[in-house]
């Protein structure tokens, strides 16, 4: 079962842990938006969404 | 913005003078797809960012980070790294091997076979050596070299030079009856008609492309080989012996597929002569319709066999990307994302002059279907109510047809439209509600002498509720609990008002609900309010809680025909013989069962027994002024249809 580590915070608060594909779907539907902030344990910081290689899941990023 | 990370990768990878083979080694997948992360088509996950960042000894956070802005260590000062790298880089290449033999790389990165490298493998001790790194990868490029030359002399193959490349339009395939696709992570599903197994796909895995036949479902795994399941057994057997393939498609019965030299194969059904490509080199694409097979060359020009009635529209077609064929279309997506349709013969033209930027088309019984590049799909077809709906879909990423309807696919879930007789998909309109907030229910009106109180149920994640109410002039509010209180001052007597109430949230995650629409016509407090749903929406439920009006000295007649409208079906008239009414004004005389002023829902009304006694009414000529001497009651005839509870 895929582990669920992932963090979001938006000004609503923080949410989480998700799995890697529930992250990466709440970007695609524009839930996690790009000025939110992410967050996964190996990280030492939160980092914005629109700051992290992680915008690539994001509305109009997608190469496909 | 777009994702710094292929740059970053390529600076790192530059830097280390590692081959993409290497590095997509360490992250366990294939050269190819490492080459799609690299150029921006695919994105690591988290795992495979930090075995980079480990890989190339920097934080995740460096890693994750969004620029290409990143710490490159330079091996004379930095041993940590250097000796990592050294000490990681034989083992891998070795190990990989075979799995990028077919695979055109663009960093000289060598075609060769496992057993090429047992003596490399075989040297002892290697992790634990101290090897001078660029004499190291000195010495493999140059034994991979030597070792694919001979290995290509001694088998006097030609060289392969064309790539499997994943590409959307091979995510998704329809036949008349089941639909398949392929998800984020290379496992298969599909939808529809499985009466041969040809939805049983759950072994799967790897998948890059998927294809139908009338019954079965074929597949090509990233690795370059085939399967399929619904297969008869002989063409099962033969198609798993292929491998090297970059490209497969499939017809109602027979099934292509090119090699990464160029050449074609193909099994099952070669009644129309779909079957003969041997003699065809060259080839870097194939398409099948029913019997028929379309192969594209890599000067981009179409080669036709198969069915007659197409074979003079398309062979030596130029400037051609994909064809879609149907009985009644011959469409041709040229490489310049236009599209043209053959008009001609029994082939109707289409409408595509507006059409740009196309990257797939795909045909059915009397339609042609057009997706472009953001994901927007078209079709020319005479049912405004199809065309209508997929308008309505968004980010789609393939599409495919059976001959009666159209399927899209946006990466995860596959809409359709049309005959939808095998559940081959679901209606994108029942997908998109599962995130719509629920339409308030039951509303309730109370009326008191200074205020009508409106109450609704609480809809499950709604933040707020919407309620307007067309008074003079037009009320409109948002209100966080379902109930809002109006004086009554706003109301005229009798006076028919429409209450419109939606459900809304402040999470962007819920679409604010449907509107519901309720009639309401108002009567004060005496009066009778008598909501009734304006549409056939079946939400509403309205328990009004009435408030009994005066009856006693009223209209026999107006009475119970105001008892019938609120719901009382249970009345029972008696005529009291000793009270003679005045000229033709039938009265109430008294009641039981409901009183003045009392406050009843519907439900209640409907099992209450209600009796009430009448003057009795005698015609002016020959009313005479008599006198009561005794009360006699009889069973009278009731106002009350005849198709109500009859009261004894």
């Amino acid at each position: 079962m895929e582990e669920k580590i992932w963090f979001y915070e938006n000004n609503k608060g923080k949410e989480g842990p998700y799995t890697e594909t529930d992250l990466i779907k709440m970007i695609k539907n524009n839930i996690i938006k790009p000025d939110d902030k992410i967050w996964t344990f190996a990280l030492d910081n939160w980092i914005k969404l629109k700051d992290s290689v992680y915008i690539f899941y994001s509305e109009g990023d997608v190469n496909d | 913005m777009k994702s710094k990370l292929p740059l970053k990768l390529l600076k790192l990878r530059k830097h280390y003078n590692l081959s993409q083979a290497f590095v997509a080694s360490q992250l366990d997948i294939s050269v190819i797809e490492y080459m799609g992360i690299e150029n921006g088509r695919n994105m690591c996950n988290i795992e495979q960012l930090a075995i980079l960042s480990k890989l190339y000894a920097i934080s995740l956070d460096e890693m994750i980070r969004n620029d290409d802005n990143v710490t490159l260590h330079d091996f004379k000062e930095d041993n940590e790294i250097k000796q990592d790298l050294t000490s990681t880089i034989m083992i891998p290449v070795v190990e990989e091997v075979n799995e990028i033999n077919n695979v055109e790389n663009d960093d000289k990165t060598m075609i060769i076979d496992r057993k090429d490298f047992v003596k490399v493998e075989e040297k002892p001790d290697v992790q634990n050596k101290k090897i001078n790194y660029g004499f190291l990868i000195g010495i493999v490029v140059a034994s991979l070299f030597i070792a694919t030359l001979v290995y290509s002399l001694m088998n006097n193959q030609e060289e392969p030079y064309l790539s499997l490349v994943a590409t959307n339009e091979g995510k998704l395939a329809a036949s008349d009856s089941f639909v398949t696709y392929i998800s984020d992570i290379g496992k298969i599903y599909g939808q529809g008609d499985n009466s041969n197994g040809q939805l049983d796909t759950s072994n799967f895995s790897k998948v890059v492309k998927v294809d139908t036949g009338a019954d079965y479902t074929v597949i090509l795994k990233k690795q370059g080989t085939v399967d399929a399941v619904g297969l008869s057994k002989d063409l099962h057997d033969e198609i798993l012996k292929w491998d090297n393939i970059i490209d497969i498609a499939s017809g109602k019965g027979h099934i292509l597929a090119v090699k990464n030299d160029g050449s074609v194969k193909c099994i099952g059904d070669n009644t129309e002569g779909q079957c003969k490509v041997d003699n065809y080199k060259d080839i870097k694409k194939v398409y099948a319709y029913n019997k028929s097979s379309i192969l594209i060359n890599n000067n981009d020009e179409v080669i036709f066999t198969g069915e007659k009635e197409y074979e003079n529209y398309l062979n030596g077609l130029k400037n051609v990307k994909q064809v879609a064929l149907s009985n009644n279309y011959i469409g041709i997506l040229k490489t310049d994302g236009t599209v043209e349709c053959i008009g001609s013969g029994n082939f109707k033209g289409c409408n595509s002059k507006n059409l740009e930027h196309i990257v797939q088309i795909s045909a059915g019984d009397g339609f042609m279907v057009f997706l472009d590049q953001n994901g927007q799909v078209y079709i020319d077809i005479d049912n405004t109510l199809i065309e209508k709906e997929i308008s309505s879909w968004t980010n789609i990423i393939a599409i495919a047809t059976g001959k009666d309807y159209i399927v899209g696919f946006d990466g995860e879930t596959v809409f359709g439209a049309g005959n939808n007789t095998y559940n081959q998909f679901s209606k994108f309109e029942d997908i998109i509600q599962t995130h719509k907030l629920n339409s308030p229910k039951n509303l309730a009106v109370n009326v008191t002498n200074k205020n009508v109180l409106f109450t609704w149920d609480r809809v499950n994640n709604a933040d707020y509720y919407n309620f307007e109410i067309n008074t003079d002039p037009v009320f409109s509010v948002n209100v966080d609990k379902p109930t809002i209180s109006m004086d009554s001052s706003k109301f005229e007597q009798g006076k028919d008002y429409v209450i419109n109430i939606k459900a809304m949230s402040k999470n962007d995650e819920y679409d604010e609900s449907d509107s519901i629409s309720v009639n309401y016509t108002y009567f004060a407090m005496e009066e009778v309010p008598t909501p009734t749903p304006t549409s056939t929406s079946e939400v509403i439920v309205v328990p009004i809680k009435y408030t009994i009006a005066k009856i006693i000295g009223e209209n026999r007649e107006k009475i119970e025909n105001y008892l019938y409208k609120l719901g009382a079906v249970n009345i029972q008239a008696i005529e009291d013989e000793n009270v003679l009414c005045d000229f033709n004004d039938v009265k109430v005389l008294s009641i039981t069962g409901i009183s003045e002023g009392e406050q009843i829902t519907e439900e209640e009304l409907k099992k209450r027994s209600i009796t009430y006694t009448y003057c009795k009414y005698v015609p002016q000529e020959t009313t005479t002024e008599s006198t009561t001497t005794s009360q006699t009651t009889s069973t009278n005839t009731s106002l009350i249809p005849t198709n109500q509870t009859e009261v004894n």
